[in-house]
């Protein structure tokens, strides 16, 4: 996977860039407008994070060019503004997703994988871990071929959790990932537990193995053993 | 209360005074005059009482009903006028009347007379009293003219005023209209109008620069706490921090999770009061309203709460459809936050109103929890009613808010 990363604040740029090279994603990145410009025209790039304010000009205006050269790459838009009018024009002109700082970066992560899955594997959509395959067409999740039936929140904890496989997630992480806004309608997070405890149930029923490992205090970790 | 009433009294008070202390030293002006007449007179028939007892007149056929001339031992006091007011019975009339008596003792010759002279007051008492009446309506007309031009004159002479005060109220700060006062030929009200006009002009700047610096702020901020929020995703990652160093970092995390969500609200807020969601459609409220609810039935579901919806009623009104949507699950998020364990929602549509009613605590929220950053409870952020009273005051949608039978209720008018 080949990702260019488009964002002028230097330490933020440098930040991702670590992130997306420890997940083994080769990637590029530029601070401004022109130059994104420059790197699409001249390279294929599977994704694209793509910051809206940028030093020269718009990053809605990367998109425009992207549209005028053709060139059919996922875009996700990073926005320091929680406008709504930035995600309409983003998602207007061809961006795929859309995330308002301060993000969390298994959110970025899970949703950059989403979109290069959706452009990449047209239709066919599997995502094979150890004994877990899910297909994400069709919502269905097998453990050693055998369908487990999981409620809609576990099925999107059970892909957020393979999509940053290695890594620490916090309970934070999996409440904004589920209820987005609406995190702060809970006192405690302390249901993800039971969300947990039926996910692990129902692999460990079906003869899989336990993967989920918890970080006492902070989280949990989704790893191979 | 009223300048012109108020006005109108101080002159009503002032002239009744002037009036009362005119009117008084009038009347004793004319007691005065009236008083050394009479006493003329009895002067004068004392001189010709004693002009006739000096001509042999007998005294007895001086004596009548008015003279009294009797002949005295008393020595003292002779040549001595002595006046007094006095009342005698009279027959024809059945009653007492006033008199002014004139005592006087005279050497005739050899012999000391007494004599005393009587004149009625009943004339000079009508006289006063029909002086004074005429006197008293002339005053009361005088009063009714001044007090009446008075008011007519100001009415005329404010007008500018109350001008003033009406283009005031509804001038709403932040908007783009400006203000226009009305031009008058009264130097004051001019000098009044520029006044404002220069101190609106100059609040308008302050609060359009304020409003910029806010939004600025607020946008800015956001990169700086991503990077915090990612550096502390980086070290949640590492394998070396020990337990306590964890725990820090997570506070570090929750605690900018936090600064972003206020500083999200704050947004809101700023970008409803700036009017930024100003195109407004036809929306079906009900419509917006069954989608909320079960957009929250699963939060509702895992904070142990149950809801109970009348949803038949259909309203419709005009409104941006972003904003009401705000409204709506800003409500339903109230009634969830602020409930009690295992408590209940109930949402019901009537004609023109929907009301959210939740169970919470007994105490009743006062008005100005309305206001920002006014938390009961340790989660939330305190910018969510204010939140809901400013879309409603931004659309005029009447809100109102009671509590009953341990419910509160959250109405809303259309």
């Amino acid at each position: 996977m080949k990702l260019l990363i488009v964002e002028d604040e230097q330490e933020l740029q440098e930040d991702i860039l670590a992130f997306f090279k420890a997940e083994k994603v080769v990637c590029e990145a530029v601070s401004t407008a022109s130059m994104a410009k420059e790197k699409v025209y001249m390279h294929n790039y599977d994704a694209i994070i793509l910051d809206i304010g940028l030093p020269d000009s718009s990053g809605l205006e990367v998109l425009e060019y992207l549209k005028e050269i053709n060139k059919d790459i996922g875009v996700i838009i990073l926005s320091a503004r929680g406008a709504i009018d930035d995600k309409i024009s983003g998602l207007n002109l061809g961006a795929d997703d859309y995330l308002s700082k301060p993000f969390d970066f298994n959110e970025l992560n899970a949703r950059i994988k989403s979109i290069v899955r959706r452009k990449h594997f047209h239709g066919n959509n599997t995502i094979n871990f150890e004994d877990i395959e899910i297909n994400t067409d069709s919502h269905e999740v097998y453990v050693n071929n055998q369908i487990i039936i999981l409620t809609q929140k576990e099925y999107q904890l059970l892909l957020f959790l393979i999509s940053n496989e290695n890594r620490v997630i916090t309970k934070e992480s999996i409440v904004e990932h589920l209820w987005g806004d609406d995190t702060d309608m809970f006192d405690s997070f302390d249901f993800i537990y039971s969300h947990i405890k039926n996910l692990r149930k129902k692999i460990i029923t079906a003869g899989g193995k336990d993967y989920l490992n918890t970080i006492y205090g902070v989280g949990y970790k989704f790893q191979r053993n | 209360m009223k300048l012109l009433v108020k006005t109108s009294l101080y002159y009503a008070i002032a002239s009744l005074l002037f009036f009362a202390i005119a009117g008084f030293i009038i009347l004793f002006n004319f007691n005065t005059v009236i008083d050394n007449d009479i006493n003329e007179f009895l002067i004068n028939r004392e001189e010709i009482a004693t002009t006739q007892i000096v001509n042999d007149i007998p005294i007895e056929a001086l004596n009548n009903y008015e003279q009294i001339i009797t002949i005295t031992k008393n020595r003292n006091e002779t040549d001595n006028l002595k006046f007094k007011d006095t009342i005698v019975y009279d027959i024809i009339d059945d009653e007492f009347h006033t008199y002014r008596k004139l005592n006087v003792i005279r050497k005739i010759g050899t012999a000391y007379y007494d004599i005393t002279l009587f004149k009625s007051l009943i004339e000079s008492n009508l006289l006063i009293k029909e002086i004074l009446k005429p006197m008293m309506f002339v005053f009361l007309g005088l009063l009714a003219f001044l007090i009446l031009g008075h008011l007519f004159i100001s009415r005329g002479l404010w007008n500018p005023f109350k001008e003033t005060l009406i283009t005031l109220k509804n001038y709403e700060l932040g908007s783009t209209r400006s203000i226009a006062f009305s031009k008058t030929n009264t130097k004051e009200f001019n000098q009044l109008n520029s006044m404002l006009n220069t101190m609106i002009k100059k609040i308008h700047y302050d609060y359009l620069n304020l409003k910029e610096f806010t939004e600025n702020a607020a946008h800015e901020i956001q990169t700086p706490l991503s990077i915090i929020r990612n550096k502390c995703e980086i070290l949640l990652q590492s394998e070396k921090l020990d337990d306590v160093e964890l725990k820090h970092t997570k506070s570090i995390y929750y605690n900018c999770l936090r600064l972003s969500k206020i500083n999200h609200g704050l947004t809101l807020l700023a970008r409803i009061e700036s009017g930024a969601f100003e195109n407004s459609e036809k929306i079906n409220i009900t419509k917006v309203l069954k989608s909320q609810i079960k957009h929250y039935s699963e939060v509702v579901e895992l904070n142990g709460l149950s809801i109970k919806t009348d949803l038949k009623q259909q309203i419709h009104f005009h409104i941006n459809p972003d904003l009401i949507e705000i409204l709506i699950s800003n409500l339903i998020r109230n009634a969830v936050k602020h409930n009690i364990s295992n408590g209940k929602i109930h949402i019901n549509t009537t004609k023109n109103r929907i009301r959210f009613s939740n169970n919470g605590d007994a105490s009743q929220i006062e008005i100005n929890q309305f206001k920002r950053f006014n938390k009961s409870n340790k989660n939330s952020l305190g910018l969510g009613l204010s939140i809901i009273s400013k879309i409603c005051l931004v659309n005029t949608i009447q809100l109102k808010y009671n509590y009953e039978n341990g419910f509160h209720n959250f109405d809303l008018n259309f």
